[in-house]
C-alpha cells in the first residue's frame, strides 16, 4: 500500500473522481506495467534469447539486436504502448485540475512567502536547447514553459506527477534526496556542509532532504525553469523549509569560486547534452570549497546493468521524450570528472545498494552481478541508484 | 475570470509520438482501452464512495460523494479493487507472462493475441 502523498498548502485541489484517476494511473504504472515487465524479461531469457541462438549460433546480448528481436512479438508491443499511454493518461490527469485552478494557485503561492527562503528569477537566461526540443518525460509544455504571468503550472503539474511516477516515493516525495544523504552519511560519516547547492532541483522536493538533514547549512537550488522555481518557492515556504532557489544554469552559474561544500543533482544527468554535462562537472569543480564534494545520482550506465535491462534502460530515449538517455549511459562518468579537473584518486563511481566508497574491489564485484542478472531479476535496478562523486582537492 | 481570459494548458508534449505497431489503429485501440479502463475505476470507485455513504448516513447527498476520502481500510480495499479490474482487463498479457514464467508450452511468445 502506497504512502499517501503529503498535502502541503500548495498543493492543487481534487474532487473524488481526479483524485482516482490520478491514484489508477499510480496503480496502472506500479502494479500492472510492473508485472509486463517481469513477464517479458522472463521472455527475454527463456524463450527469445535462448532460440535465437540456438537459431543463428550467436549470442544475442546487444541491446539494439535485442530490441529488434523483442518487437517481433506482440507482448513488447503492447508494454510500450501500455507504457506510454499510461504516461499520457497521467498528464491529461494532471492538466485538467490544475488548469481550473490555476488563478487561485497563483494567488496562493503569493500568500505563502514568509521569507523564509528566497527566489530569483533572470528572465533573459537563455535556455538551451536539451530542455526545449522536447517536453521531457512527456509533461505537456516541458518543464520551462511560462504560460501567463507568475506562472506555476509546470511545478502543480510536477509535484503530484513525481508520487504517481515513483515506486518509492514517500509522502513527502524527498526519496531521491534522502538516498543521497543516507549515502554521504555512510561513506563520509563527518560531513557537515555549511553551504550545499542542488543542480536541477525541479521543485525542490529532493532539496527538502537536505534542509533537514543539514540544518546548520545554507542550502541553494538552482533551475532553468520558472515556473518550477516559482512553485518550488512557495512549497517551501508552505512547508517551512529554507531554500534559495535562483533560475540559473547547472553549467555557467552566478555563484564565487568555491562557494559550496556539497554540490547535488538527482537524474539531471541525462536530462542535459553531450557538451552541457562535461562543463557542468567543470562548474562544480570550480564552485567546490576545497574538500567539498559533488554527488550526482542517476541510474546505472548501460555497461553496469545486464544486456536485457540495456534495452528497456535505451527504450526511454524511444518513448518517454529522452533524447540525450542512450548517449549518456555510454559516456565513461570517471573519464569525464577527471578530464573536468577532479584528480583521479578523488572521483568514485558507488551505487546506493552498494556503498563501497574507497573499496573498488567491492563495487566492481556489485557491478558484475548486476552484468550477470538472468530472467529472475526484479524490475528496478539491483544497484539502486548510481552516483558519480568528485572531492575537491 | 471569463472563459475568455482562462489559460489554456497544452496537453500535447512535444516531440515525437512513437507507434508500436505496423498499424497505427492498434495503437489508438489501445489507447482508448487503457483509458476506458481509467474511466471505468474511476467509475466504480466513485459508486464505492457512494455505497459507502449510504451506509454509513442511510442519505445519499451529491456534494457528500465529492467530499469522500477513503479511511484507511477503505483505501486498501480500494487499491485491491483497481488492481483487480486492471488485471481482468489485460488478463491475454498476463497470462502469456506466466506462461513464460512457468514455461507452459502454448502460445509462442508475442504471438496469436
Amino acid at each position: 500500500m502506497p504512502e499517501a502523498q503529503h498535502e502541503h498548502g500548495m498543493m492543487t485541489n481534487r474532487s473524488h473522481d481526479e483524485a482516482e484517476r490520478q491514484n489508477n494511473v499510480r496503480t496502472l504504472r506500479q502494479s500492472l506495467l510492473s508485472k509486463f515487465a517481469a513477464g517479458s524479461r522472463q521472455q527475454f531469457y527463456r524463450e527469445i534469447k535462448p532460440a535465437y541462438e540456438k537459431k543463428t549460433g550467436a549470442s544475442l546480448n546487444e541491446y539494439r539486436q535485442i530490441r529488434k528481436e523483442m518487437l517481433k512479438g506482440t507482448y513488447m508491443k503492447f508494454q510500450m504502448g501500455f507504457h506510454r499511454v499510461v504516461q499520457e493518461l497521467m498528464f491529461e490527469s494532471l492538466v485538467t485540475p490544475v488548469e481550473e485552478q490555476l488563478p487561485d494557485l497563483i494567488k496562493r503561492s503569493k500568500n505563502m512567502e514568509q521569507n523564509l527562503g528566497t527566489l530569483e528569477l533572470d528572465p533573459d537566461l537563455e535556455l538551451p536547447r536539451y530542455v526545449t526540443a522536447v517536453d521531457i518525460h512527456c509533461q505537456p509544455g516541458g518543464f520551462t514553459a511560462e504560460h501567463c504571468e507568475d506562472d506555476i503550472a509546470a511545478g502543480a503539474i510536477y509535484d503530484r506527477a513525481i508520487h504517481i511516477y515513483n515506486s518509492g516515493s514517500s509522502g513527502m516525495t524527498d526519496m531521491a534526496g534522502r538516498i543521497v544523504t543516507q549515502y554521504l552519511d555512510a561513506i563520509f560519516p563527518n560531513l557537515k556542509p555549511a553551504r550545499v547547492l542542488d543542480m536541477g532541483c525541479t521543485i525542490g522536493q529532493s532539496t527538502a532532504a537536505y534542509v533537514n538533514r543539514w540544518p546548520q547549512a545554507d542550502v541553494y537550488a538552482i533551475d532553468l525553469g520558472p515556473a518550477l522555481l516559482r512553485y518550488g518557492h512557495a512549497r517551501a515556504e508552505a512547508l517551512g523549509h529554507k531554500i534559495h532557489f535562483s533560475q540559473q544554469s547547472a553549467e555557467h552559474t552566478k555563484f564565487e569560486d568555491g562557494s559550496f561544500d556539497v554540490i547535488t543533482s538527482n537524474i539531471l544527468a541525462h536530462e542535459t547534452s553531450t557538451k552541457a554535462w562535461p562543463a557542468i562537472i567543470k562548474e562544480c569543480h570550480r564552485l567546490l570549497s576545497p574538500g567539498g564534494i559533488m554527488i550526482h545520482a542517476d541510474l546505472p550506465q548501460l555497461n553496469e546493468v545486464d544486456p536485457y535491462r540495456q534495452f528497456i534502460y535505451t527504450n526511454e530515449t524511444h518513448y518517454n521524450n529522452e533524447p540525450f538517455w542512450t548517449k549518456f549511459r555510454t559516456l565513461d562518468l570517471k573519464k569525464v570528472t577527471v578530464d573536468a579537473g577532479f584528480l583521479p584518486e578523488n572521483v568514485i563511481r558507488d551505487f546506493s545498494q552498494v556503498k563501497g566508497g574507497k573499496d573498488q574491489a567491492k563495487i566492481d564485484a556489485a557491478i558484475e552481478t548486476s552484468r550477470s542478472a538472468g530472467h529472475g531479476a526484479p524490475p528496478g535496478s539491483p544497484l539502486g541508484m548510481a552516483f558519480i562523486i568528485g572531492i575537491k582537492e | 475570470m471569463s472563459d475568455e481570459q482562462k489559460v489554456k494548458l497544452p496537453r500535447v508534449a512535444k516531440g515525437p509520438r512513437p507507434m508500436m505497431f505496423d498499424d497505427e489503429a492498434n495503437d489508438i485501440l489501445l489507447s482508448m482501452n487503457v483509458s476506458l479502463l481509467n474511466e471505468l475505476i474511476v467509475t466504480r470507485q466513485r459508486l464505492d464512495a457512494v455505497e459507502r455513504l449510504l451506509e454509513s448516513k442511510g442519505i445519499l447527498n451529491q456534494s457528500d460523494v465529492n467530499a469522500f476520502r477513503p479511511d484507511e481500510a477503505a483505501t486498501t480495499d480500494r487499491e485491491a479493487l483497481r488492481e483487480d479490474i486492471s488485471n481482468r482487463v489485460f488478463y491475454l498479457l498476463l497470462q502469456q507472462a506466466e506462461r513464460a514464467e512457468k514455461a507452459i508450452p502454448g502460445d509462442a511468445p508475442g504471438d496469436n493475441i
